[in-house]
Parts: structure tokens; C-alpha cells; sequence
């Protein structure tokens, strides 16, 4: 390996505008490639894609860009090495960890154009998609097959297939049917030198080193993933959701615990504290038991033989476990409507409060009670408000730190918060992040999870497929010493008073 | 890296230098000598791996983790991890175990099962952690439960360099970071040592049942297959297979040659209600045989492993249609083995879209017969298959056919075989790890840094 860490140099322009010299002389060859209509370089036009779903950060590109076909983004690389202008791509926006952000400006390649279904080859359970589809149009369109794709995160009516792809999303059911990289068979992807190629295919088997493995999860910094082939699923016969109630948290993880020890594999298993249910109540109507600590949502699905069997086992853990109120959604309407108003958690604390700071942390399962309660503390010591909604089968927290972007007090409690949560989830043996991605949000923690001979080798990764770092440069790794021009590009008013760094 | 050719003085440094490699080595006594010629070095912990590499690396040695590779070396220096075998940590209640990559899968699940744990993925009990591993090697339950990738949270990896580096974690889900494991996994030793993983494990199940049925006609086997395989039944395993496969783990009785092996791991109640419905959808319910356990065991080994000198090619495609395509591809091959003295053991696994096909060494075509043989196989393969269907490759590859294995393993994109030489050379850049499998010309798996260049 190279001599120590090396980080893939970053363009270097400290005040802004940031690449205007090479921008400008981009303009033309990619207008004449794309047409004038899908190159957007008014400041009007690239302030929306000035953030993603982390609220804490923006920045401005210098210019914004809609291919419409893979060609168009293989050429479009091309000019922008050509130019040494650094290039982000960017599915729908709704990444969590400032992923899609051009933080040291550059060019955003939108993915949005490309948003064809190429193929559903229901014979072998595959369909071929391009970046840019939105993950739920996809599920739609494969009712009439009764297959489905089973990814699904909270965003999915709105998230594309290349953006859970580029952060390996996982969602509700991956405690059954796994993440993004579970269900990826073959992608097609720009490489940083301009090539287009596929890897993998259809077969689930693979030949030579597993460079689609690789390429999920890497949050664009490796290629830009054009298309993709991914495994579709037979449609469960039978789905059961059960809502179970419990007066004490400890009661709640208990059963999760149970469950996970005792082989029930569910399709999904849910956990929402009593902030959460309120909010959720007061914003969907949905009627969860309002008194209760903690709410499971609990799904096993299957053939008709096999519930008959997980059932029992389940409702006799719940029971154990004292769950003071257990109920079955057995229509699809009102399996429905528990899912709508989980999934719909984080739009219900927007009532309360107008941002929330959003976590992603993994503990190990057997630590949820341990966890849950230092969390609890760190809101009581710091004043702010948090609500628990998360992938409790997964270990999957999601702390949502709720808080006034206009109140920069609260602010700064709320990163100091943060960071002690993830404090607490890593000496439990946990990580960063276990769906959303590391991004910019969270790349100053990756040395609290690894050496640096372990950053050393991601990195030597990143410098075989991209040796200029031009592919989204300040992602995952965090920045070197010196690197203020990235914080200074950044615009959330506490980091530009230079205040905590998130 | 590796000196080839006659050259007198080269040949004087290359012995200087195993000498000095060996001198250096000594204090740790970790180097043995092989009964015929070369050494095996057999570390104890994590801390003597890393050494061994650090002075390969200065010595300019080239080594090999596999006992086949090491063997194949003009002068094997076999890497062991047989003695790095340690349990790390085991968190019972979260279903995961942490251990060091030179156990056996024996220990390993004598382990796990007194606990109530299942790796669902089951191997020969003599079988090193690391080799599943570096090959993510397929099992018979592989259709139903995926490849040891899918098993893994997180890995220690050790550079050709000596550096002891971590990925992944101990956790379900973790995208912090590049996900190397799915990078090692599979890299059949040719980029670092996976020294230890971190496994999800998952509760054993309460019981298991196997059912054996055997047909005269292949087609009968088809049939059968694609009637269970319609059914959603949880099976365990579904394997094809031509009576020769067996060997010696033949049961005396069996007499059909084509056998259909399927197995449910679930609740004896649900196992129960489960039987008549398998035997109502048999087209011969009288083939059935019941196996007893140490039957199935040998009978388990023997389909998971590959006699030292068969020539073994793999085949696949694409896994819900594989029954349908399979079948065809069977009959199809029916007109390719036109001199029946070469016709291959058949083997397979639909539900994971794989197929075997095996040539004990008094079977086996000649280099060049073969080399059309499996053009001829693809062809089919595009035909049947649509777009990005299916790959033909050498599994195992006995001395004489290396160049067959080259030509016909390699990636076909030039893209894809550059990217993988550019890892290679950025992982090992002076081709100290010696692996045969990876599927690159020998010239890129010894100097791969030159090739790029």
C-alpha cells in the first residue's frame, strides 16, 4: 500500500465561486451534448440542488446537469476531467448525510432524466432500471407479476434506485430481506476516467472479484452507477402486521431481544417511543396506544402454513415480555395505514419542531435498552428534544434530535448531543451509520470507528479507481488539516461562525 | 516478481533470498519443510501473519494460501492458517460470532450449534474458514441462503504489506465506509490474508428432514424438480445430480442414476404437515428413499467437494428460470459429448442457478476438445438466456489445462479485467500472493503493477 494516509487530493479554491474559470469553459461542449434546456448554470436554478435531506448543510454548485442516457454521463465525466472540475451525481435529494453536496462546488450531474424501467424479466426475477427511477414507481410497476423489490426506505415514494444504490439504503423489511446490496446483481457504471461498463449481470453467482459489492454503498466517490439489474422477489401470500404495547422500554427491547434469539425471522420489527406515537397520533389519527412507552410493529409474512407456526411463537413472547396491548392488522388497508404512519414519523415530528438532526447508528441488538436509556440522558443534559422511531430488528437506531434552525443555542446543543450519541452507540460496540451513508455529515467520525490503516486502505481504493478525486471529493473520508476551504463552503451559520464541526 | 527462465545469477539471488526469508523467519518457528520440496509457514496468531508478509515482502517472496497453489509453485512456501483458530468473541444474543479465519467448519459449528446457532451454509468439517471464504464458495443450500458474502459483518485483513486492517464491524447493517468485505470475499487469497470475521449466525432450526428420489430418466428428475420447486415450501437444499457424482458415498442400494436430494430445516410440526404435500407432487412417490444421518453426511461431503484431479467446469445463470434452462442446456449437451467416453458427470443446483460438470481423470477431453466445448456451452447459454444471462468458467483445473482455464475464465470486458488487474496491483503490487483462481493471464497475477503500466 502507499506510505501512510493519503487522501485523494481535493480541489483547492477557497473562496467562492469555486470553479468559474473551468466552469465557464464547460458550458458550451456540454450544452452541445445535452442542449441548452438540461445545463443549468443561473444561481436561481442551482439553488435547489444546493442540499439534500441533511438540513444542517448546504452548498451551491457551479453548474447542474440532466443527462438523459448513459453515454451523455460517461461524456460528461470526461469533460469534467478534462477540465479537473470535481462532479457529485445526485438521484432525488433525499440522501441524509449531505451526500449529494458539491462541497467544494463543482459539478452536480442529475440522475432525475434517466428514469426508465428498462426491462422486467419476470422469467428469471430480474429488471434492469436506470438510475434515476424512483423506488416505489418501481414496485408499482411490478404488481401485475406480483414480484416486488424489497429496499424499501422511508423515502421511497420520492428516493431513486442510483441514490439507494450509491448508500447501500436499506429500509423497514431488510431485517428479512436484507439492504440494497442484497438485492444488486449487476451495475452499469461511468468509471472517474469516462469508461462505461458493466459488472456483474444476472446470475447471483460471480466470477472474479466482486467489483458490484464494492461499487454499492461507495456514496459516488468510485463511478457513477447509471443502470442497474436487481433481484426481484415472489410476493408473499400471507402478511400479518401486529402492533404490541408495552409500559417500559425494557419491556420492548426485551421482546426484540427474544425475538431475534428465538429464530422468528420477521419481515419487520419496528420500534416507536412515546414522543413518536404521540406525534404520529396527532399528525395520522392512527390510534396507537398513547400511554404506552414503547410500540412495536411487528410483520411476519409467508405462506399460510408457516405463520400458522410464527404466530404463536410471537404472541407467546409479547405476552412474556408484557406487552399491555397487542393487536392485528390483518387487512391490507390497515397494514397499510400503520406502515403510512411509520414511515410518516419523521414528517409527524415536523409539528413540533421545523428541523430535526437525524442519526443512523447500529448497536448491536442485545445493547437497545442500554442505549435507548444513555440517549434519554443526553437529551435530559443537553435540553433538546428527541424522538426514537427506528429498525429495532436491526439495531438500527434512529434518533431524531428536533430543533429550531433560527435558535443557534439550540443548535449547538443539538450537535453536542449528537456527537455524545454516537459516542455511546460506538463504545457499544456500533457504527456511524447503518442505511443513510456517511457522507460529509458524518466523515469527521470515521477515525473514531477506524485506524487509520484501516482509512488508509478505503482510500487506497478510492486512488485505484479515481487517482485525481474528482468523483464526489469529500465524502466518507474526513478532510485534512487545512481543508477550511471545505468548511468555509459549507453555509449553516454555526459552522461559519466556527463553531463545532458536525 | 516470480523469476522464470534459466538465468544462472537470478537464480542464485532467488535461492539467497529464500535463505534469508527463512533465516529471518526462524526466531518465530513458524516454517516447516514440505515432505517433497518448499515450506510450509504456519503462524500461530495474527501478529506472526503479519511478519511473514512484512519479510516476504522485503525478501521478495512469493507465497500461497492455498495448499493447490502453494504446490503448483516451482518451490512452495505454503501460508497455513490452520493454527490461527481463535474465537474472538461470541455475542450469543445478538447472533453473531467473531473468529479467526484458520478454524475448521467442524469446530465451528460444534461450536455454534451447542448454543442453538446454525451458519446456515454448510461445508466439509475439515474445511478452513478462509477457504470458503476466499473462494465464497457455494454450498447445497446456497439457493436458498445466498453465498458466505452475505454472511459476513465485518473482516480483519492483513496487506501483502503486514498491515492488520478492519472492515465492516460487528453490527447487521453497517455502510460506514467502503464495503471491502464484499472486495475480499471471493478474492481467492490474491489481495491480503482475512485473518478474522465477524459472522451473522442464525438459530439453529428445531429440525430437518431429507428426502432422496432417484429417476431412470433425467427428464422424470426435471419434472419433479420443477413441480417442487413451484411449491413455498422453505427448502434447505435441491440438488440434481448423475449417480457417478457419488463415487465411493454410493449407497449400495441405489440403483436409478439420476437422484434428486432435497431438504426442509424447520419445526418438526411443520416438517410433518410438510411430507405427504412433498410426496404428492413426486412423479414416482416409490423412488423415495429415506437417508440415515451418517449416509447423508458422506453423501453432503462428497456433493460439496471435487475429487483432487476432476476437471470440474461451473456453470451459470440466472437462478428462477434455472430449472427450465438447465434442462435444456442437459439435453442440449446430449449432442456436444459425441464420444461417450468423454461425457461429464452432471451436477446440479437450480435454485442457485448453478451447474457442474465434473470429468473424472480417465474421462477427460483433451485442452483443445474442451476449449470448444465450452464455447459451444455459451453459445447456448446466449441463446437461452437473455441479455447478461449466464457465464461458463473452469472450477478446478487439472495440470494440463492452465491455458484453457486463462483463456476461458478471464472477464470478457477489457474494462472490468483492467479494474481487476488495478486492484490487484494496488493491493499487492509485487505479487508476493500467489492465487491460480483469480481470473487473470498468469503475467497480470505475478507483476500486475507492470501490466497496468
Amino acid at each position: 500500500m502507499a506510505e501512510g494516509p493519503t487522501l485523494p487530493a481535493l480541489p483547492s479554491s477557497p473562496d467562492a465561486p469555486h470553479y468559474t474559470h473551468q466552469v465557464q469553459a464547460l458550458i458550451p461542449p456540454l450544452q452541445a451534448l445535452l442542449g441548452k434546456r438540461y445545463v443549468l448554470d443561473r444561481p436561481e436554478e442551482r439553488l435547489v440542488y444546493e442540499c439534500d435531506a441533511c438540513l444542517l448543510l448546504t452548498a451551491q454548485p457551479d453548474l447542474v446537469v440532466l443527462p438523459a442516457t448513459p453515454q451523455e454521463v460517461a461524456a460528461i465525466v470526461k469533460l469534467c476531467r478534462e477540465h479537473q472540475v470535481p462532479y457529485i451525481a445526485r438521484g432525488a435529494g433525499t440522501g441524509l448525510s449531505g451526500g449529494a453536496l458539491p462541497v467544494n462546488g463543482g459539478v452536480i450531474i442529475g440522475l432525475n432524466r434517466m428514469n426508465r424501467i428498462v426491462e422486467i424479466d419476470a422469467d428469471h426475477r430480474t429488471a434492469t432500471v436506470e438510475a434515476g427511477v424512483v423506488n416505489a414507481w418501481l414496485n408499482r410497476e411490478l404488481l401485475p407479476y406480483n414480484l416486488f423489490y424489497a429496499p424499501d426506505p422511508s423515502s421511497q415514494s420520492a428516493c431513486t434506485l442510483g441514490g439507494n444504490i450509491a448508500e447501500n439504503a436499506g429500509g423497514i423489511h431488510c431485517i428479512k430481506y436484507g439492504v440494497t446490496s442484497d438485492h444488486i446483481l449487476g451495475l452499469e457504471v461511468v468509471l472517474p476516467d469516462g469508461s462505461l461498463t458493466w459488472m456483474g449481470g444476472k446470475t447471483r453467482h460471480s466470477h472474479g472479484l466482486n467489483l458490484t459489492g464494492l461499487m454499492v454503498g461507495s456514496e459516488g466517490t468510485l463511478g457513477i452507477v447509471t443502470r442497474a439489474i436487481v433481484k426481484l422477489l415472489p410476493r408473499p401470500q400471507t402478511i400479518r402486521v401486529y402492533l404490541a404495547a408495552f409500559e417500559a422500554t425494557v419491556q420492548a427491547t426485551g421482546a426484540v431481544s427474544k425475538i431475534i434469539e428465538s429464530g422468528l425471522v420477521a419481515s419487520a420489527l419496528e420500534f416507536m417511543d412515546r414522543f413518536t406515537v404521540q406525534a404520529v397520533n396527532e399528525a395520522f389519527g392512527v390510534g396507537f396506544p398513547q400511554t404506552s412507552e414503547a410500540v412495536l410493529l411487528i410483520e411476519l409474512d409467508g405462506t399460510a402454513m408457516t405463520l400458522s407456526h410464527q404466530e404463536p411463537k410471537l404472541l407467546s413472547i409479547l405476552e412474556a415480555f408484557q406487552a399491555c396491548q397487542t393487536r392485528v392488522a390483518e387487512s391490507e388497508e390497515e397494514r397499510s395505514r400503520l406502515w403510512a404512519a411509520r414511515k410518516g414519523a419523521v414528517a409527524a415530528y415536523g409539528r413540533m419542531l421545523p428541523a430535526f438532526y437525524l442519526h443512523d447508528c447500529v448497536i448491536p441488538r442485545s445493547e437497545l435498552t442500554s442505549v435507548l436509556t444513555q440517549i434519554q440522558q443526553i437529551a435530559e443534559t443537553h435540553q433538546i428534544t428527541i424522538g426514537n422511531v427506528f429498525h429495532a430488528g436491526d439495531g438500527n437506531l434512529h434518533p431524531n434530535i428536533l430543533f429550531d434552525p433560527d435558535d443557534p443555542a439550540m443548535v449547538k446543543r443539538v450537535l453536542q448531543g449528537g456527537e455524545e450519541i454516537l459516542k455511546v452507540c460506538l463504545a457499544a460496540g456500533g457504527t456511524l451509520s447503518g442505511e443513510h451513508g456517511i457522507g460529509i455529515e458524518k466523515s469527521q467520525y470515521m477515525p473514531l470507528v477506524y485506524s487509520p490503516e484501516d482509512l488508509n486502505q478505503m482510500l487506497e481504493v478510492k486512488s485505484l479507481f479515481d487517482p485525481e478525486g474528482l468523483a464526489n471529493p469529500a465524502k466518507i473520508f474526513p478532510v485534512r488539516k487545512g481543508c477550511g476551504e471545505t468548511r468555509n463552503a459549507l453555509q449553516h451559520p454555526l459552522l461559519a461562525q466556527g463553531e463545532a464541526w458536525i | 516478481m516470480m523469476t522464470f527462465g534459466n538465468d544462472a545469477a537470478a537464480q542464485a539471488r532467488s535461492e539467497q533470498q529464500r535463505a534469508d526469508f527463512l533465516a529471518a523467519l526462524r526466531p518465530m518457528g513458524v516454517a516447516q519443510p514440505l515432505p517433497a520440496q518448499g515450506w510450509m509457514l504456519l503462524p500461530t496468531n495474527v501478529e506472526q501473519v503479519s511478519k511473514v508478509l512484512a519479510l516476504a515482502q522485503t525478501y521478495e517472496q512469493v507465497l500461497a494460501l492455498s495448499e493447490t497453489d502453494a504446490l503448483s509453485l516451482p518451490m512452495p512456501m505454503w501460508l497455513n492458517m490452520t493454527l490461527v483458530s481463535q474465537v474472538r468473541r461470541y455475542r450469543q444474543a445478538d447472533l453473531t460470532l467473531s473468529v479467526e479465519t484458520g478454524i475448521t467448519f467442524g469446530t465451528l459449528t460444534k461450536l455454534i450449534h451447542s448454543h442453538g446457532h446454525d451458519w446456515p451454509l454448510h461445508y466439509p468439517e475439515e474445511m478452513q474458514l478462509i477457504d470458503i471464504l476466499a473462494e465464497d464458495r457455494p454450498a447445497l443450500e446456497t439457493g436458498f441462503f445466498g453465498y458466505p458474502r452475505d454472511y459476513v459483518l465485518g473482516l480483519e485483513f492483513i496487506t501483502p504489506e503486514g498491515h492488520i486492517t478492519r472492515c465492516g464491524g460487528e453490527v447487521v447493517k453497517n455502510v460506514s465506509g467502503y464495503d471491502l468485505a464484499k472486495l475480499y470475499v471471493g478474492s481467492f487469497h490474491a489481495l491480503g490474508v482475512m485473518s478474522a470475521v465477524t459472522l451473522k449466525l442464525c438459530a439453529l432450526p428445531q429440525g430437518y428432514r431429507s428426502w432422496l428420489f432417484e429417476f431412470e430418466d433425467l427428464h422424470q428428475g426435471f419434472q419433479t424438480l420443477t413441480r417442487l420447486m413451484q411449491q413455498p415450501f422453505p427448502f434447505s437444499r435441491c440438488e440434481l445430480y448423475h449417480r457417478d457424482r457419488l463415487g465411493s458415498a454410493q449407497h449400495a442400494k441405489t440403483v436409478a442414476p439420476w437422484q434428486l436430494l432435497v431438504e426442509i430445516r424447520e419445526d418438526n410440526t411443520l416438517l410433518k404437515q410438510v411430507t405427504p404435500l412433498i410426496r404428492d407432487l413426486v412423479v414416482q412417490p416409490e423412488s423415495e428413499s429415506s437417508l440415515h444421518p451418517a449416509r447423508e453426511k458422506a453423501l453432503v461431503q462428497r456433493l460439496s467437494t471435487w475429487p483432487e484431479r476432476e476437471l470440474v467446469v461451473e456453470i451459470a445463470m440466472p437462478v428462477h428460470a434455472a430449472a427450465a434452462s438447465l434442462e435444456d442446456l442437459c439435453f442440449r449437451l446430449n449432442t456436444l459429448f459425441r464420444i461417450p467416453e468423454h461425457t461429464p458427470i452432471l451436477q446440479l443446483r437450480p435454485a442457485a442457478g448453478l451447474a457442474y460438470l465434473l470429468w473424472p481423470p480417465e474421462r477427460q477431453p483433451g485442452p483443445a476438445d474442451l476449449l470448444n466445448l465450452l464455447q459451444e456451452i455459451q453459445n447456448i447459454l446466449a441463446q437461452r438466456n437473455r441479455w447478461m444471462g449466464a457465464f461458463v468458467r473452469l472450477a478446478q483445473c487439472p495440470p494440463g489445462y492452465e491455458a484453457v482455464a486463462e483463456q476461458a475464465n478471464l472477464p470478457t470486458s477489457p474494462l472490468l479485467r483492467d479494474l481487476m488487474i488495478r486492484c490487484k496491483g494496488g493491493f499487492d503490487p509485487n505479487g508476493i500472493l500467489y492465487s491460480s483462481r483469480l481470473p487473470l493471464t498468469a503475467q497480470a497475477l505475478a507483476s500486475p503493477q507492470e501490466v497496468t503500466r
